[in-house]
């Protein structure tokens, strides 16, 4: 079995632990008496965390993929997304988000993951400069997370609530 | 008779009671103020006109009461003829006792002393705010009851410290999440234990579904007081459901519960029909059920100071479940007691329980606290009679001191 990549899983963990403590924190301060907040509050980390999650790999993915193929970015792509998932499946039964909100969200973290290290890939194949290439690469990732960013409620209103 | 302005209420916002016999009323949504039922109790109002002003009324329908309890409770006074009584169905006959129950304000007009006597008996307060009069002599009555209110009971807010359990869901939360974010560092912290980290991402998934789908938590309790000589308790209780994962959950209103007077909590649907609330639960959400209402009490357990020192004797026929004795500020428990038993307390104690502090909150001088069986799981379904004993009550009888 090829290695998971360490560099995707820890980021995928940190973001997992930021969301986490963030939301267990603002849990804590809630009184016990109001179930409303509480779904509120867990809506809107799941959002959170998912949208989070489209930033990291489209900002990290053309540093990672490269010089991988194949089975290399299945792997990568499986660090990115797998340590997020027991947090999803806590958030999902403290929200109202539904389950199929969530699973299409993942497919456009692979989607969105698929088409920049295909896109990675390609660049690196053109005859131009490897460096360029490369810079070129980490830009459209850069610009798609900016896109991601201020899409955010949107994309949220999707993941639904 | 006390004018308007002694039920507190503006002079300028008084309605014209003959208008509303005049025209076709208009009620609000739930009895509000004074609610007058029948045109022939509305004539009986009418003459309390005095100066212009007369108290702010709505006219009422025999049909348009409430037919459930909680539809009493922005009434200030009611008051119906014999007429509009005889046309009430079961359910609204039953709220209207139910209301009688909880001390509400009622004035019979023209009614047969046999009617006066079976809501006086169900009333709570010992009837204090149930009255009958003739058509004369109605504004006069009625100005009387307003005079004076119940003794509120305690707020449901104030029960939440006795609910039997009380969170716990949070603190699993945080343990689950917390142990799997260090266990998931550490499996991608060793090279050899890295591909370990997609089965333990894919089972701690599964663990968290599992382990947060469905079940729910209940806890209930009510506390009911009464006075000496009262047949009819009144009582407060909070029921509290506590969701344990993700469903649909259906809550039965039953019991001491049966008529919620609030409801706190997202995405409840309430069926009076079945008398269930449907709830979409979520993990850590919680809803609250605050009902009051009636019940009548028999004799039990009563105290009494015959010579100064507290004594509490056990008048029924049954023998007694442990309970506490509240006197001057001192709590006391009290053993079992077979029936016809005296007990003296000797050896107080500190009021260091919730229970036991909301005893002597309410307790206003002698007062007896017994626990009352509910039906449920005596874990987390509980209540408790308060029965206070009036200031130089007579010598307790039957009992051998």
């Amino acid at each position: 079995m090829r290695e998971l990549n360490p560099a995707a899983g820890i980021a995928a963990i940190i973001l997992a632990a930021a969301v986490a403590a963030w939301w267990l924190g603002s849990l804590a301060l809630l009184p016990v008496d109001d179930g409303g907040r509480i779904l509120v509050t867990s809506a809107a980390a799941t959002r959170s965390l998912i949208v989070g999650q489209w930033l990291m790999i489209a900002l990290l993915t053309p540093l990672w993929t490269v010089g991988c193929r194949g089975v290399g970015r299945l792997f990568i792509l499986a660090s990115a997304c797998l340590p997020l998932w027991p947090l999803l499946a806590v958030l999902w039964a403290a929200s109202g988000v539904s389950a199929i909100g969530l699973a299409a969200s993942q497919l456009v973290a692979a989607a969105l993951f698929g088409g920049l290290a295909a896109g990675a890939g390609l660049l690196q194949r053109l005859p131009i400069d490897p460096a360029a290439a490369r810079l070129m690469t980490t830009a459209v990732g850069a610009g798609l997370a900016v896109t991601v960013w201020t899409l955010r409620s949107t994309l949220g209103g999707w993941i639904g609530a | 008779m006390a004018d308007a302005s002694s039920t507190g209420r503006p002079a300028a916002l008084l309605l014209a009671l003959a208008a509303l016999t005049g025209g076709e009323p208009i009620p609000a949504a739930e009895p509000h103020g004074v609610v007058v039922v029948g045109r022939e109790a509305a004539a009986a109002v009418a003459a309390m006109s005095n100066g212009g002003d007369t108290l702010p009324a709505t006219i009422y329908s025999p049909g348009e009461l409430p037919t459930r309890p909680p539809g009493y409770r922005t009434t200030d006074a009611l008051v119906i003829g014999t007429q509009s009584l005889g046309r009430l169905d079961d359910s609204r006959l039953r709220a209207l006792l139910e209301y009688a129950g909880s001390c509400g304000r009622l004035l019979l007009v023209g009614t047969a002393s046999d009617t006066e006597y079976i809501f006086t008996r169900r009333a709570g307060c010992g009837g204090r705010f149930v009255a009958a009069a003739e058509a004369s002599a109605v504004p006069e009555t009625l100005a009387h009851l307003l005079e004076t209110r119940p003794v509120a009971l305690p707020t449901a807010a104030s029960l939440d410290r006795l609910v039997p359990w009380r969170g716990g869901e949070l603190r699993l939360v945080a343990l689950f999440v917390g142990g799997y974010l260090v266990v998931l560092s550490v499996l991608f912290g060793f090279r050899r234990t890295r591909p370990a980290a997609v089965g333990f991402c894919v089972l701690a998934t599964i663990a968290a579904i599992l382990l947060w789908t469905g079940g729910r938590r209940d806890g209930f309790v009510a506390w009911a007081e009464v006075d000496d000589g009262e047949r009819i308790a009144r009582y407060v209780s909070l029921g509290v459901a506590a969701a344990t994962g993700r469903s649909r959950q259906e809550v039965p209103l039953e019991g001491l519960g049966r008529y919620p007077s609030r409801i706190v909590g997202e995405n409840i649907e309430t069926d009076e029909e079945t008398e269930r609330l449907r709830w979409a639960a979520t993990l850590l959400a919680t809803i609250r059920i605050e009902a009051t209402g009636s019940f009548p009490v028999e004799p039990t357990l009563r105290a009494d100071s015959p010579d100064g020192r507290p004594r509490v004797c056990n008048r029924g026929s049954r023998t007694t479940e442990p309970g506490w004795l509240a006197s001057a500020g001192r709590i006391y428990a009290i053993p079992a007691l077979a029936p016809g038993q005296a007990w003296r307390p000797a050896d107080g104690t500190a009021a260091t329980t919730p229970l036991l502090r909301l005893l002597r909150a309410r307790a206003d001088g002698l007062a007896v606290l017994q626990e009352l069986t509910v039906p449920g799981d005596p874990g987390a379904r509980r209540a408790w009679l308060l029965r206070r004993e009036a200031a130089g009550a007579a010598e307790v009888e039957r009992c051998a001191s």
